[in-house]
């Protein structure tokens, strides 16, 4: 029976990561860029719904939709103000002002609503029972969300023009503009998406993470390993791979001692890319640079 | 090779910009305008502490505190007819913007007496100064040792290893017999698990299992997995004094563990109940300040920072750096003049009265005061209470 | 130039300058290209001829100068130009080379707004032209040779169905008999009235398919004419054509 009860926890812990995950992924798919300032993305979106809840708003679609809303405009801000002057230098100064953004955010919020984590009340209260095992609202609502998310994406890149178009800008910048593809307003629009994203996650990931504090880096760190993991280069992938660390880290847990669960976790990811470069679950005939 | 080349060296990029984190800026520096002795100037007391950064939540706590029993001395006339004053540097949570700091305050600032760090990297690095430059320090640390052996540096905080000694001390009360301990993984919750052990041991617990869990995580289902399986008598948290403690106390609970669950002084941090919620109603913290019955002073104490901070309840690394001013304070009139080793002497001799108990400092022991200062400190829907029995 | 042939020029290019930072890569460069006219430009490794291939199609801003479609300057936007009919077909092929041959093609007349079933007679189009890409339709472009590449990279941008077809060595990297493909469908376009600006190294090969050309050296088009008065070309012959 613990076993179970540790797969749910896992599956949670992993679904968190997925949502974390799928940012790195819309980013890298839609811009060529590693945007290592989305763990701290998803921090500010708990800290906006904070404020909202605070603020007395008690409608969770409410909160919701007005979170994601901020979220999109901030992604059209960030896109302007950090990774449109790094154009000309490339995909590394675009990463590297990234980097620098995780301090900023970090930092940032930390001037705004101050160092400490803050509880944040259940998004979704309750939960069922089957048995012996629990499994709370909230875990099931951000497994819910991770699929829509995941399946979205997938028919937003796969099936629609403007994904298209913004896969397109993103393969190749000069090709896509010959076609008539607007360079620049897909950057803005794949960094306001995948802000948004963050945001939302926030919102819903809050109640377990508490809102604030300096999990941003954590959420970066497990997001990205999760999505190389399964591949960054697949929807499918991304969800997969961080699903599977949430469960093996939750698993490992309970039979390692605490420290040693991120490293072996780590040692095994090094080898897992060794032996396959794309992930796990990554498109496998992809011939890029 | 595409995908691990850029993860490679993306993560090498992150560790890399994690490092260089801690190594930007110091903030602040409002000049001393008097090391003069004339009366009337201002005395300047430099601090120096983590305001910013990962553990910036610690820095400021304090920094709450010594405002407040600075406003309290200055509205009674000052000391020895000096209104105080101080300059915060903020280290970051870095031992070399701590270093730097220390040697800021010291010699260009030319502070007689610093008050912090409040982390341990820090405080360690900085301690051999104090004797070095001739100025009086009193650190927010919980380990004697760091003190110990030196002229100049003293510590208000109720040692660590005390806090171990006095949760073993309530559980023998308690009539518990055998434990476990989860602790937090980093210098603090380590220390905490080998004095838990240790005292454990020569009270004649058992201690049944022990994990460590990491203070940056948030779900610590396997933990307390493990530790209700055991199902030992009690189980002993040593937190972080961060978020995570809080969940792991919910974690502990939501494992379906009914037993007794006994923290340290991190457990009695008003947040707990919200992060916790229920489950806070069943801890007992053994911690410095007595939330649970306030009285006398300490009611004072927590009366008037509520009433200067928004209706807060100071935490107890508020009130030991507000007990750090006053401690200041009484060395610095009792000395008479304003410089390094006269106050320290005064110090020491003072055999200083606080509402976290008795310093009694000596040439070799420079720590808090010891176990018998704890209190037992409760929850009763989310306001502090005494134990329930 | 004379003024008739500026009167019925479908693109023209009039005063070009480009620089790279301080290095001019075209020095005042005009050319034109008619309404049913192939135009070649042949000249050396660095002559400039990608820049006036990438400034003619719009995705570079010269410095200096204008380019005229119909008449009318092009749009600020790089990525409006395609809606003024001219199609780029760029040097190397610049496929999306994680799509499939299909996903490409579609890319193509990203901004026509067109509906499924036009789509589908251009891409119908385009296989008849090109038969071997319907056997590769789902294919990922990027596991394809060469040949098959630049016939896509031009099928694209067929697909917006263009007035003026740019194309910047199409026959860069491939094997002689599958040159000889591409050109013949070249050639084809052609006859159908497509305006063909080639910019080429292999002279005769784009010879073969123009009416007019223009030689250029260092960024500045030393020689252009017909076909015929560059064959003659003293310049020409002996750099270009072995003679």
């Amino acid at each position: 029976m613990h076993i179970l009860d540790l797969l749910v926890s896992g599956l949670t812990l992993g679904s968190i990561y997925a949502l974390v995950a799928l940012g790195f992924h819309l980013v890298f798919k839609m811009t060529g860029i590693i945007d290592f300032a989305q763990g701290d993305k998803v921090v500010i979106g708990g800290l906006l719904g904070l404020t909202l809840v605070q603020q007395g708003l008690s409608t969770v679609m409410v909160v919701l939709l007005l979170v994601v809303v901020a979220g999109l405009l901030l992604g059209i801000a960030y896109d302007a103000i950090v990774i449109l002057p790094t154009q000309r230098n490339g995909a590394l100064a675009a990463m590297a002002a990234t980097v620098g953004m995780t301090l900023v955010l970090a930092h940032g919020h930390h001037l705004v609503w101050g160092p400490d984590p803050k509880p944040f009340p259940p998004v979704f209260a309750g939960g069922i029972e089957l048995g012996p095992l629990r499994v709370s609202f909230q875990s099931m609502v951000i497994w819910a969300v991770v699929v829509a998310v995941g399946v979205g994406l997938a028919l937003l890149m796969g099936r629609s023009r403007t994904g298209r178009g913004m896969v397109a800008a993103a393969t190749d910048p000069l090709a896509a503009t010959a076609v008539g593809v607007n360079v620049s307003r897909m950057r803005a629009l794949s960094f306001a998406l995948a802000f948004g994203l963050a945001a939302l996650a926030g919102v819903l990931v809050a109640p377990i993470t508490l809102a604030g504090g300096s999990i941003g880096t954590a959420l970066t760190i497990k997001g990205f390993t999760g999505a190389v993991l399964g591949g960054l280069n697949s929807t499918k992938g991304v969800v997969l791979g961080a699903l599977l660390l949430g469960v093996v880290e939750s698993q490992l847990a309970a039979v390692l001692p605490n420290g040693n669960v991120d490293p072996v976790v780590f040692v095994a990811l090094v080898i897992i890319l060794l032996l396959m470069p794309n992930g796990l679950f990554g498109l496998r005939r992809q011939r890029l640079a | 090779m595409r995908a691990p080349m850029r993860g490679r060296s993306a993560l090498a990029v992150l560790a890399a910009a994690a490092l260089t984190a801690t190594a930007c800026g110091t903030s602040d520096s409002n000049k001393s305008d008097a090391s003069s002795d004339g009366a009337g100037s201002t005395y300047t007391i430099g601090v120096l502490n983590s305001t910013t950064g990962e553990l910036g939540a610690v820095g400021q706590q304090e920094a709450k505190g010594m405002d407040l029993a600075v406003e309290e001395i200055n509205a009674a006339g000052g000391v020895n007819g000096h209104q105080l004053k101080l300059e915060t540097v903020d280290d970051q949570g870095s031992v070399n913007l701590a270093t730097a700091g220390f040697k800021k305050l010291a010699t260009s600032s030319k502070v007689p007496i610093v008050i912090g760090p409040g982390i341990s990297a820090t405080a360690k690095a900085v301690a051999p100064l104090a004797d070095q430059y001739d100025v009086t320090q009193i650190l927010l640390v919980a380990q004697p040792e760091v003190a110990n052996g030196t002229k100049n540096v003293f510590e208000v905080p109720l040692p660590g290893k005390a806090n171990a000694e006095a949760v073993v001390k309530y559980a023998s009360s308690k009539g518990i017999k055998n434990a476990s301990i989860i602790w937090a993984n980093n210098p603090y919750g380590q220390a905490g698990n080998s004095d838990i052990t240790a005292a454990a041991k020569s009270a004649g617990i058992s201690i049944v299992n022990s994990e460590g869990f990491d203070p940056a995580k948030f779900d610590f289902t396997a933990q307390a997995g493990k530790v209700a399986s055991a199902n030992p008598e009690a189980v002993f948290l040593w937190g972080a004094g961060g978020a995570a403690d809080a969940l792991v106390l919910k974690a502990v609970r939501a494992s379906g563990y009914k037993g007794k669950v006994i923290g340290d002084l991190t457990y009695s941090t008003s947040t707990i109940p919200e992060a916790a919620g229920e489950a806070a109603d069943s801890v007992v913290s053994l911690t410095a300040v007595n939330y649970g019955a306030p009285e006398g002073e300490t009611k004072k104490l927590i009366d008037a920072y509520k009433a200067r901070y928004n209706n807060e309840t100071p935490t107890v690394l508020s009130v030991y750096a507000y007990v750090a001013v006053k401690l200041a304070a009484a060395g610095i009139e009792k000395a008479g003049k304003f410089e390094g080793p006269a106050i320290s002497a005064a110090i020491q001799s003072l055999n200083f009265e606080s509402v976290v108990g008795k310093m009694e400092y000596t040439d070799t022991y420079r720590g808090g005061p010891n176990a018998d200062a704890f209190k037992p400190v409760s929850f009763k829907n989310g306001e502090f209470a005494p134990p329930a029995e | 130039m004379t003024a008739t042939a500026q009167d019925h020029a479908l693109l023209e290019l009039r005063g070009i300058v480009y620089k790279y930072g301080a290095i001019s890569a075209l020095r005042d460069v005009d050319l034109s290209v008619r309404k049913g006219e192939a135009v070649c430009v042949i000249g050396p490794n660095g002559a400039g001829k990608t820049t006036l291939a990438r400034v003619a199609g719009g995705l570079y801003r010269p410095a200096k100068g204008e380019v005229l479609i119909g008449g009318e300057p092009l749009p600020r936007s790089p990525h409006d130009v395609v809606v003024r009919g001219i199609g780029s077909v760029l040097e190397g092929r610049h496929l999306f080379v994680e799509q499939t041959v299909t996903t490409n093609l579609e890319l193509g007349c990203y901004r026509s707004g067109l509906d499924k079933a036009t789509v589908e007679q251009r891409l119908e189009k385009i296989m008849t032209l090109f038969p071997v890409l319907r056997e590769r339709a789902h294919q990922r472009t990027s596991t394809m040779s060469g040949g098959e590449q630049q016939m896509v990279a031009i099928g694209r941008a067929l697909m917006a169905e263009p007035q003026i077809l740019i194309l910047d060595e199409p026959s860069m990297g491939l094997a002689p008999k599958i040159t000889g493909e591409v050109f013949d469908a070249l050639a084809s376009l052609r006859e159908g009235g497509l305006s063909i600006l080639l910019i080429e190294q292999n002279a005769p090969l784009a010879f073969e398919l123009a009416d007019r050309g223009y030689l250029m050296r260092q960024g500045a088009v030393v020689v252009e004419g017909s076909i015929d008065e560059l064959t003659h070309d003293d310049v020409v012959r002996s750099a270009y054509l072995g003679a």
